[in-house]
C-alpha cells in the first residue's frame, strides 16, 4: 500500500476545515487525475470533525476504501461503508462496518437499498462517491433529483453531506442544477486546494469541456467506459458546447 | 384584459391542480409538458407569466429559464419556479440571477398560490 501513502502527503488544510465548518451541504468539484488524492483529503478533513461518517460508494469496494482510510492514519470506526459496487453480496457484512447494496445500474432498487440505509442509520456526515459515477447510469435529471432528494433528507436531520463529483462535470446541468439547492460548490484544486468562487464563468468553460471531452475519448479508447457510456457523455458535452458558443457569439 | 399564464411541468396532476386554480381566478391558461414544449409555446404566443417546475426530465426548469434568458424574442417573460425544492441562499440569489420572480413550493398552499401569482401579474 506504499503508492498510497505517496497520496496523501501534501497537506491541505484550512480551507477545506473552513468549508466544512461553515456549510452543511457541499458539492465538491475534484478533477478527474487526482481524484483520490482529493477525495481523501476532504475525507481526511471530514473524519477530524465528525465521529460517525456513512460513506456510501458507487465507485469503489469498500473494502479498498477501509484500506485507505486505514493508510492515513484515520479512525476506521468512524466509518460506516455502503457499497454499491460488490455484486456478490447482500445485506450488511459480519464485521458490520459494510453494508451491500444493489448497484445503481438498478436505480430504484438502489435508491430504495440506500433510503432504508439512511433511514436505520445515524450519522452526522454523509459522504456519496459520487454523483458523476451515476451519471454513467443514469441521466442527469434523474441524478438532479436523487440528490436533491438525499440534500432534503440530510437538511431534515440535520447533518452534513459532502457530494464529490468529477470537475470535467463542471458545466453539466446536473452540477449547476444542484448548485441550487446546496449550500457551496468548492472547486478543488489538482495539487493545491483552492477554493474558487464563480465556477461558472463562460471564460473558462470552453476549454474544460474540450478537456473533459478529450478524457472521456481517452478513457473509451482505453476500454474504461462502454460505447454507450461514452456515446451518453459525448452528445453531452457537444450540446454544452454548442450552446456556449451559442451564448459567446456577438448579438 | 385576461392574463395568459403558462404552465411547465412534466407532473400530470400539478399540471391539472395549477389549471384548475388558475382559471378559477379567470386567467387564460395554457399548458406544456416539459422545457422543449414550453419554449416552442413562448415562442408562438404572448404569456403574462410562466410557471416553471424545476426539476424536469431532459431539461431542467433552471436550463429552460437560461434558454428564455438568452432568446431575444421572449427573454422578457415573466418567470417563477415552482418546486419541491428547498434553495440554499446561494440558490436563491442563482434563482434571482435567472431573473425569476419568486419560486413556489409543492405542495402548493392554494391560497398562498393564488396571492402569489396576482402579486406576480400585477
Amino acid at each position: 500500500m506504499a503508492f498510497l501513502s505517496s497520496l496523501f502527503r501534501k497537506s491541505k488544510k484550512g480551507v477545506i476545515e473552513e468549508h466544512i465548518a461553515k456549510n452543511k451541504i457541499i458539492v465538491y468539484l475534484i478533477p478527474n487525475k487526482g481524484y483520490q488524492n482529493g477525495l481523501f483529503n476532504i475525507v481526511k478533513s471530514l473524519a477530524q470533525r465528525f465521529n460517525r461518517i456513512l460513506y456510501v460508494s458507487v465507485n469503489r469496494p469498500a473494502e479498498i476504501l477501509v484500506e485507505v482510510v486505514n493508510e492515513m492514519g484515520i479512525d476506521a470506526q468512524k466509518f460506516l461503508f455502503v457499497d454499491a459496487v460488490n455484486k456478490e453480496v447482500k445485506g450488511r457484512s459480519a464485521n458490520s462496518h459494510f453494508i451491500y447494496i444493489t448497484s445503481p445500474k438498478n436505480f430504484k432498487e438502489f435508491e430504495m437499498e440506500l433510503n432504508k440505509v439512511l433511514d436505520n442509520e445515524k450519522f452526522e456526515c454523509l459522504i456519496f462517491d459520487s454523483l458523476s459515477t451515476l451519471l454513467i447510469y443514469q441521466d442527469e435529471s434523474t441524478v438532479t433529483k436523487f440528490t436533491h432528494d438525499i440534500t432534503k433528507r440530510i437538511i431534515d436531520g440535520h447533518s452534513n453531506c459532502t457530494l464529490p463529483c468529477l470537475l470535467e462535470d463542471v458545466n453539466s446541468a446536473l452540477v449547476k442544477d444542484i448548485a441550487m439547492f446546496v449550500d457551496k460548490v468548492v472547486e478543488v484544486g489538482e495539487d493545491k486546494t483552492q477554493a474558487k468562487q464563480d465556477i461558472f464563468a463562460k471564460k473558462d468553460a470552453m476549454p474544460k469541456l474540450e478537456k473533459e471531452m478529450k478524457s472521456i475519448k481517452n478513457a473509451y479508447t482505453s476500454g474504461l467506459i462502454s460505447e454507450q457510456a461514452y456515446l451518453k457523455a459525448r452528445k453531452r458535452i457537444e450540446a454544452k458546447l454548442l450552446g456556449l458558443r451559442k451564448s459567446m457569439r456577438p448579438k | 384584459m385576461t392574463k395568459k399564464v403558462l404552465i411547465v411541468d412534466d407532473e400530470a396532476d400539478i399540471r391539472a391542480l395549477v389549471k384548475t386554480l388558475l382559471e378559477d381566478e379567470g386567467y387564460e391558461v395554457t399548458i406544456a409538458k416539459n422545457g422543449q414544449e414550453g419554449l416552442q409555446k413562448l415562442k408562438k404566443g404572448k404569456f403574462d407569466l410562466t410557471l416553471i417546475d424545476m426539476f424536469m426530465p431532459g431539461m431542467s426548469g433552471r436550463e429552460m429559464c437560461e434558454r428564455i434568458r438568452n432568446n431575444s424574442k421572449i427573454k422578457d417573460v415573466k418567470c417563477a419556479f415552482l418546486t419541491i425544492a428547498q434553495f440554499s441562499s446561494e440558490g436563491q440569489k442563482q434563482i434571482k440571477k435567472l431573473g425569476s420572480l419568486d419560486y413556489i413550493r409543492k405542495p402548493i398552499d392554494n391560497d398562498d398560490f393564488k396571492e402569489r401569482i396576482k402579486k406576480m401579474l400585477r
